[in-house]
């Protein structure tokens, strides 16, 4: 065992080291000359603190990525070799930082932020790949799954690892909605005052980094992946209200970011009009997820088997549904107590109970597709449906009740009567 | 007679060890390779090294092509000895040269790929010269061929 652990290792090693010879030290040697030339450019160029920072923060990163090919660099990158170039890049900073009064404590402080920033790119972009790689993959499954079953995908299907594989990817797209707007908020953290204080100057430069890091291309791209996920998974239930609280969380966080965006693209109105793609597209998206939400409370009462008219909105699902509650608290059909009970006892069990009352109803009034009186109104009317049952049901119990209560007395009297005699009463 | 051989036998000396003047240990080695462009009239600059010289004939045969020359960029290396390694996409051979008075000559031709080299680099691997070809394995090489023994 030992030894083909020592050997797998062995191999790992191998591996490992073949391919970190395979690189070409030309290539590295260029890329340092490449990008250190380029952060001695953007040191002349720079007009702000932030550029000063993101100056910083670069060639900290620079210092780290070729610190493994030092030995290389001091022989090859003529005649400065790794350690006076990065010493260099400092220096130059430094006085770049002077001349434009510059504190150190602000560009720690931005500096920190711009890691931050450079962090939460790079994970938006791994997760990208991972949603897109998940994306593929639950589109192949699902159209298996209908090819097999011949009907839709929905949380039951029991087919466990493309349920996992939707979760997941449920997961990634919350988990990179989430990223895109820390990212923008660590951007506008950068500047630390409102986009009506901020000099031109300032406004250019994050307008470059929102564009750098393609905030905007992210937000629609999110939208669009999300699009594709509900279209794709065809979820239903608590699924999707799930998904609706993310489309109304995303649009609000969009809300709140929108307009600095608008003040920022001020003059370039290709870029203003972005916004306004943003904000057509988060619409087509709600009304996509609301759409299935109203089909899935449909087919819910469906497959249930009561019949509720359809609806498309909140208001035609109250009234509609109150319809359905009258009609059954004023027994139009004319059914017998039984049945009554029957039928009501089925809607308690399998629907109200289990899905209005502790899914649905919470879920639409907190989205603000019905209001708390509308949920109220229609509380009481299954209440009145229930009680227009109960009372057949009432006194059966109340004449149980009172037999009961008869029998136990006369239980106890005959039991008193038939206790042996004390020797005082003898 | 005893008078005679001394001096004899000293500039004997002294003239032999003029003759046979060796510098050592010398280390000829380019710590990484250079990617020089053929221009128009088939000459490569190396302003790292400054030097010049003309390919032509090397670019003809291992191309046969001497007229389209100015897309060819040659990789080109200098081993710890003093040798020349060059190479280029579409070559099949690594060509060694060493230097004479005025000229690179032709030491040995090292057969490297029979379908010819996709994107040669050069990397120095003292004592050797390692070329990687795109996702081929690296081979070693020396003046004188590939190094057998440690073949990667």
């Amino acid at each position: 065992m030992r030894t083909i652990i020592r050997f797998i290792a062995l191999l790992a090693i191998m591996t490992f080291a073949l391919a970190a010879q395979q690189k070409s030290d030309y290539a590295i040697v260029q890329r340092f000359q490449t990008m250190t030339k380029s952060i001695a450019k953007n040191i002349d160029q720079a007009k702000t603190v932030q550029e000063c920072a993101e100056a910083n923060t670069t060639i900290n990163e620079v210092e780290k990525e070729f610190y493994d090919n030092k030995e290389l660099i001091n022989k090859a990158n003529y005649p400065d070799g790794y350690d006076k170039t990065i010493e260099q890049l400092h220096g130059k900073l430094l006085i770049r930082q002077t001349d434009l009064g510059v504190i150190e404590s602000q560009i720690v402080h931005i500096s920190e932020l711009e890691v931050k920033i450079r962090e939460l790119s790079d994970q938006i972009t791994i997760l990208t790949n991972q949603n897109d790689t998940l994306m593929a993959q639950v589109q192949q499954l699902s159209q298996n799954v209908r090819k097999l079953s011949g009907d839709l995908f929905n949380s039951t299907t029991p087919i466990d690892s493309l349920h996992n594989m939707v979760v997941k990817l449920r997961q990634g797209l919350q988990e990179r909605d989430a990223l895109i707007f820390a990212l923008t908020d660590s951007l506008f953290m950068q500047y630390d005052k409102n986009v009506g204080d901020m000099k031109d100057i300032e406004k250019q430069g994050l307008l470059g980094k929102i564009d750098r890091h393609g905030i905007i291309g992210n937000v629609k791209r999110s939208i669009l992946d999300n699009i594709a996920f509900l279209e794709t998974t065809q979820l239903k239930g608590s699924d999707l209200v799930t998904l609706v609280r993310q489309q109304k969380r995303f649009q609000s966080q969009w809300i709140g970011l929108a307009p600095n965006l608008t003040s920022l693209y001020l003059n370039g109105k290709s870029k203003k009009s972005e916004i306004g793609v943003v904000d057509s597209m988060l619409a087509i998206w709600g009304d996509k997820v609301d759409g299935a939400m109203w089909r899935s409370l449909n087919t819910l009462f469906k497959e249930k088997g009561f019949v509720v008219k359809e609806f498309k909105n909140g208001d035609e699902f109250v009234a509609n549904f109150i319809v359905f509650l009258d009609e059954q608290i004023q027994n139009v059909n004319k059914e017998t107590n039984d049945t009554r009970y029957e039928f009501f006892t089925k809607f308690y069990e399998s629907l109200w109970q289990s899905d209005l009352y502790a899914t649905w109803l919470p879920a639409l009034t907190e989205l603000r597709k019905i209001s708390d009186t509308q949920k109220k109104d229609l509380e009481i009317k299954y209440e009145r449906w229930h009680s227009s049952i109960m009372p057949g049901a009432t006194w059966l119990t109340y004449i149980l009740i009172v037999l009961g209560v008869l029998l136990v007395a006369i239980v106890g009297i005959w039991v008193f009567r038939m206790r042996p005699k004390t020797t005082q009463e003898e | 007679m005893r008078i005679t051989l001394i001096p004899t036998f000293l500039s004997f000396f002294i003239l032999a060890g003029c003759s046979s003047l060796t510098l050592k240990p010398c280390d000829f080695a380019w710590p990484v390779e250079s990617a020089l462009n053929v221009d128009d009239q088939g000459n490569v600059q190396n302003e790292r090294y400054s030097f010049s010289f003309n390919v032509k004939e090397l670019l003809f045969a291992e191309t046969q092509d001497s007229v389209n020359v100015s897309k060819v960029t040659l990789r080109m290396i200098r081993d710890v000895k003093g040798f020349y390694f060059i190479t280029a996409s579409k070559f099949k051979n690594v060509c060694v040269f060493e230097q004479t008075a005025g000229g690179l000559k032709l030491k040995n031709k090292i057969l490297v790929a029979q379908d010819g080299l996709n994107e040669p680099v050069f990397n120095q691997r003292m004592p050797y010269i390692q070329i990687v070809n795109g996702q081929n394995p690296a081979i070693l090489l020396t003046e004188d061929g590939v190094f057998e023994g440690e073949k990667k």
